[in-house]
């Protein structure tokens, strides 16, 4: 069954997928690759050795050049101040406790395979493994443990974390961690193939054109957040157990596509969300068991916008789709709708018959197909049935002896009076799900 | 419902049916149902709001005017609109900033030489006695001009507007301590105290942050300018604030953003302020010690003069132990001390959680002197985690947190326009419900006090979009009434205003209220509420006075005439009218229009008003009853003839 509605994927994607469906097994992707041996600078580059001081050695090192550790402890925090590449094996290791453990202040820094171990504890300075706060910086395949913020980037331009392990501690609260990945004033900021596990969020702010590619985020809140994100990207990440998946606020023309989000169950759990935000695409990613699995507010947000909701799958969620309200110039085609509490609510009394549905696969569709083109003959209808029941009744004592209570109670078994509103109406409903998984 | 109450009720249905369906204006409920497309929620929503003519509402709500500068008097459930108090804005119906005290009132209270015709109302605030609301005095803020002004619940109307030239804006007011010593009022954009110019460049060193102490004098129902105080704070944008009590008594806390201190320079390459507001992930919740900062302000050389007030400098608040901070989480809105006053429920906007303090874990650093470092001002941080008592997660976007009588906080979600009901017991998020659209603050009955009462939370939503008839791009706002009585809320019904951003509410049992019905005796000045010494008691003394070139008009109103109902002056005469409402009667309210010299007061029964306009122009100005006083309520006029020079 899972095979019908994924997609070709990598093999570190179907490795994802497996963790998922399977039992969990404990990797990461730099162990998962063999590119740990090439860190080691057996070739160019000036050497550390440790026990020395590491930021002495990056003083010393010229623009341009790379600085290799050899595996072993060194001491942070340091400050990266001149265009260098500091590299080094997950053997290499940097480690601090105080403030963040590397700050790059100067462009064209890369930071390639080390493990940096531990930060400052303070939220209000925002304690961090990796501070970048200059343009043309990477940071790739590096592993973060015991720190407070994994990755955070402020007022730069193109930023690349890449292949990145942020092992954060899930001792504590998900709301007294810091973020794995932070932006914040970073335009053209590429975030791929990274895990981040038992973090806070991944946040994007104030950023526009990111791309979010491959990442991995589980066990932490907000798995990636967008706000003034204009032209993001998130595309093929997988993220599992988390409170959000994507949420999008105050954001323009985003896509979200071939995402798996997952198990978002809390309470206030949510797959992807939308607030004041448009146009927005989100297509062909897979909403399983989350409370809820795709939140509208409010968007599309101008007159001008468009939601565009195609080939996703939503699947055992609380509610497939919720509307905070009614909404226009939003098209929903070719999804798949199964084994959810209810496929579609809107609050606020509101409906989603101006929404287009067209071609989406309801479970629930009770129709036929009688010239057996795969679309059902009779349109698929969705009616509210909250509309007849008293969300919490009242005691009856504060209305007894009133004519409407009477007739309220009465009326639940004995003449039903109301018909069930409709909230969509999807004309051609698949009869099954389409071939590619939509 | 067991069975057999099912049959009865079923059986009184039948009868209702055949005897009483009339009642419903010819129509059955079923009918009325059918027509009006109403669900059976739909139908007990009404029930929990409707309220029948003369009946009384069990409470009372006072809602900020937002731009109109007034305050709403709204009752609660029916979401009747009572009044509009005229506060920092002229309000004609009311002849407020009309007569002679109240228009002194806002000029007073105004830059010197430009008179404000608008004002910012944001939070009212009732007074205490014992933590309770007491019904006697309401206070509010005015945002945009840094104004406090006190309305005397004896009859709803502004007695006293105060301004310390110190504040550039105000959003940290007003909230009272628990028996109105003081009125807190925080400042929101920090500039030179002095009032003089500086470049943003200064920002660090010559902008400041401030917050002050305005003592109110119960026995005058005064703020005391001379016996408040104020206290310098970093140039950080601070936000709301809330007085401590119980085992915080003693204690205010003042919440905060823009710790990064960004202050635009869009041109100059620097993010936009709201960007630059949100780069640190954390901002400082200020602690300070408002007893002991009193007894400080009163000692010699301890406070500096600025603009005429007294201000304890930063400095010395830190070396005397006034002021602390404790991370809070990102851009806040909103402190709320608890009923006992044991804790704080703090909420950064952009997070999923309620941050809930522990009073008595923040007096333990400060006491045992552990700090986790000083922010650049030097003012001690408590460590954030040692701080709190938890954290509750309630949605996105949450701001306000308001409290009922089983031991619940409610909290705004602004971005996710819905209210959360947690328990404060065990942090635990109970339900939520949805509220439409961009929830801000929101109000329970007596939430903020020592006994809150339950039953209701009222939604201050800023954006309306689909709710009402279209009227145009500017939509109202809209108050969306809950019943929390259940086992989860029922969202009963929208009043949405269409005059200003109604900003904060505070909810009073009615029961509380007792108010004048008219002014007795005959003669009562609303602002001063004395004997007003120009009051005329009876018809026969009505007259009128000339000294020189003044003119003063003693003037009776009872239906339906004035006198005297003929004034005769001169061009370039000061005209002076004293007109009092000799009547006693409930509601047999007159007015004093006079066009052309923008003059309209509003003569309550017993009350008296007093005017003064120069008769700069030459011609015969009728003057009427702008109350519609009785059948013969046309015919109450007179003229006032200015004869050319």
């Amino acid at each position: 069954m899972r095979s019908e509605h994924t997609r070709p994927s990598t093999p570190v994607r179907r490795w994802l997928l497996a963790a998922v469906l399977g039992p969990v097994v404990a990797l990461s992707p730099s162990s998962a690759t063999p590119a740990a041996s090439s860190l080691d600078c057996q070739s160019s580059g000036r050497h550390v050795e440790p026990g020395s001081s590491l930021q002495a050695a990056i003083d010393a090192t010229s623009d341009g050049a790379t600085l290799c550790l050899a595996a072993g402890q060194y001491a942070g925090p340091v400050v990266i101040d001149r265009p260098i590449a500091l590299q080094g094996s997950r053997r290499a290791v940097i480690a601090s406790t105080t403030g963040s453990t590397i700050r790059v202040i100067a462009p064209h820094v890369s930071i390639v395979g080390v493990t940096i171990d531990g930060s400052g504890d303070r939220l209000d300075t925002m304690d961090a493994a990796v501070y970048v706060g200059a343009d043309d910086v990477s940071v790739r395949d590096v592993t973060i443990v015991h720190a407070l913020f994994g990755l955070v980037a402020e007022r730069a331009v193109n930023v690349t974390f890449a292949g990145n392990h942020v092992i954060g501690n899930a001792a504590v609260p998900d709301g007294l961690r810091g973020d794995g990945v932070r932006l914040w004033e970073v335009r053209h900021a590429t975030v791929t193939d990274n895990v981040l596990e038992d973090v806070r969020d991944m946040v994007v702010w104030y950023s526009p054109g990111s791309v979010l590619r491959g990442n991995t985020v589980r066990r932490s809140r907000y798995a990636t957040h967008y706000m003034y994100a204009r032209g993001a990207t998130a595309t093929g990440n997988r993220f599992d157990h988390n409170v959000v998946g994507v949420f999008v606020m105050y954001s323009h023309d985003i896509t979200l596509e071939d995402n798996d989000i997952t198990n978002n169950s809390a309470v206030d759990g949510m797959g992807i969300g939308l607030k004041d935000s448009g146009p927005v695409t989100v297509l062909g990613n897979r909403l399983i068991r989350n409370r809820e699995c795709l939140y509208i507010d409010h968007s599309p947000f101008a007159d001008t916008d468009r939601l565009d909701v195609g080939g996703n799958l939503f699947a055992g969620c609380a509610a497939g789709v919720t509307f905070h309200a009614s909404e226009t110039r939003t098209t929903f085609a070719d999804n798949r709708f199964e084994g959810n509490a209810t496929a579609v609510t809107v609050e606020g009394r509101g409906s989603a018959r101006d929404v287009v549905w067209h071609g989406n696969y309801f479970d629930d569709y009770r129709g036929y197909d009688a010239d057996g083109d795969g679309v059902g003959d009779v349109p698929y209808a969705l009616r509210d049935a909250s509309a007849r029941l008293i969300a919490r009744r009242p005691p009856l004592a504060l209305f007894r002896g009133t004519p409407a209570m009477a007739f309220i109670d009465a009326a639940a078994d004995a003449f039903p009076v109301l018909q069930p509103e409709t909230l969509l109406v999807d004309d051609a409903p698949r009869m099954r799900p389409a071939r590619d998984g939509r | 419902m067991k069975a057999a109450a099912r049959v009865m009720v079923l059986g009184l249905t039948t009868a209702l049916a055949a005897c009483g369906g009339r009642s419903n204006g010819g129509a059955s409920v079923e009918a009325l149902m059918k027509a009006r497309n109403l669900s059976e929620a739909d139908v007990t929503a009404a029930l929990k709001t409707y309220t029948p003519t003369g009946r009384h509402d069990p409470y009372v709500m006072f809602a900020s005017g937002g731009h109109s500068g007034q305050v709403l008097v709204i009752g609660i459930p029916s979401m009747r609109i009572l009044k509009y108090i005229g506060v920092f804005t002229p309000e004609p119906w009311q002849g407020y900033g009309f007569d002679e005290q109240t228009a002194a009132m806002l000029v007073d209270s105004s830059p010197k030489g430009h008179p404000l015709t608008w004002g910012d109302s944001h939070h009212p605030a009732l007074s205490e006695t014992n933590g309770d609301y007491d019904g006697r005095y309401l206070f509010i803020n005015d945002k945009a001009n840094a104004r406090v002004a006190v309305i005397d619940l004896k009859d709803f109307v502004t007695t006293q507007i105060v301004h310390a030239p110190l504040f550039g804006t105000d959003h940290g007011g007003t909230f009272v301590t628990p028996n109105t010593d003081y009125v807190i009022e925080g400042g929101q954009y920090p500039v030179p105290l002095d009032g003089r110019y500086a470049p943003l460049a200064e920002y660090n060193d010559h902008y400041r942050g401030i917050v002050m102490l305005w003592k109110f004098d119960r026995a005058k129902g005064r703020l005391d300018p001379a016996q408040s105080f104020a206290m310098e704070l970093p140039p950080y944008m601070q936000d709301l604030a809330d007085a401590g009590k119980g085992a915080s008594d003693g204690w205010l806390f003042l919440n905060s953003f823009d710790t990064e201190r960004a202050h635009g320079g869009l041109a100059d390459g620097q993010p936009a302020l709201e960007s630059g507001a949100s780069q640190n992930d954390m901002d400082y919740l200020h602690v300070i010690n408002w007893r002991k900062a009193a007894t400080v302000a009163a000692q010699p050389g301890k406070t500096t003069t600025i603009q005429g007030v007294r201000v304890i400098p930063l400095e010395t608040s830190i070396t005397e132990g006034l002021l602390y901070f404790v991370p809070e989480p990102k851009s806040p809105h909103g402190v709320d001390v608890t009923p006992d006053g044991t804790r704080l429920a703090v909420s950064g906007k952009l997070d999923t959680h309620v941050t809930v303090y522990e009073v008595a874990k923040i007096m333990q650093a400060i006491d045992g002197g552990t700090f986790a470092g000083k922010d650049p001002y030097g003012v001690p941080i408590i460590d954030f985690k040692t701080a709190l008592a938890g954290q509750v997660e309630v949605g996105l976007g949450p701001l306000h947190t308001q409290w009922d009588d089983q031991g619940n906080g409610y909290t705004s979600l602004f971005l996710e326009s819905k209210v959360a009901r947690w328990s404060l017991k065990d942090l635990k998020l109970l339900d939520t419900i949805p509220v439409h659209y961009n929830i801000g603050h929101l109000a329970t009955p007596e939430g903020d006090t020592v006994h809150p009462k339950g039953h209701y939370v009222i939604a201050l939503d800023k954006w309306s979009i689909d709710r009402f008839n279209n009227v145009g791009p500017l939509l109202p706002q809209n108050m969306q009434l809950i019943d929390t009585t259940g086992p989860a809320m029922q969202l009963v019904t929208d009043l949405p205003i269409g005059l200003g951003e109604p900003h904060y509410a505070q909810i009073i049992s009615a029961d509380k209220l007792d108010p004048m019905p008219v002014y007795a005796p005959v003669g009562e000045n609303a602002s001063t509420h004395q004997a007003d010494p120009y009051a005329t008691t009876s018809e026969s003394d009505a007259r009128i006075e000339r000294h020189g070139t003044t003119v003063d008009v003693y003037m009776t109103e009872v239906r339906s005439h004035f006198r005297p109902d003929v004034v005769t002056v001169k061009q370039g005469d000061t005209v002076r009218f004293h007109i009092t409402n000799i009547e006693q009667t409930p509601d047999a309210t007159h007015g004093f229009g006079l066009g052309q010299y923008n003059v309209n007061l509003s003569l309550e029964p017993g009350r008296t008003a007093d005017v003064t306009i120069v008769a700069d122009r030459a011609g015969v100005f009728p003057y009427y009853c702008t109350e519609f006083c009785s059948a013969l309520h046309l015919e109450m006029m007179g003229y006032m003839l200015v004869e050319p020079k």
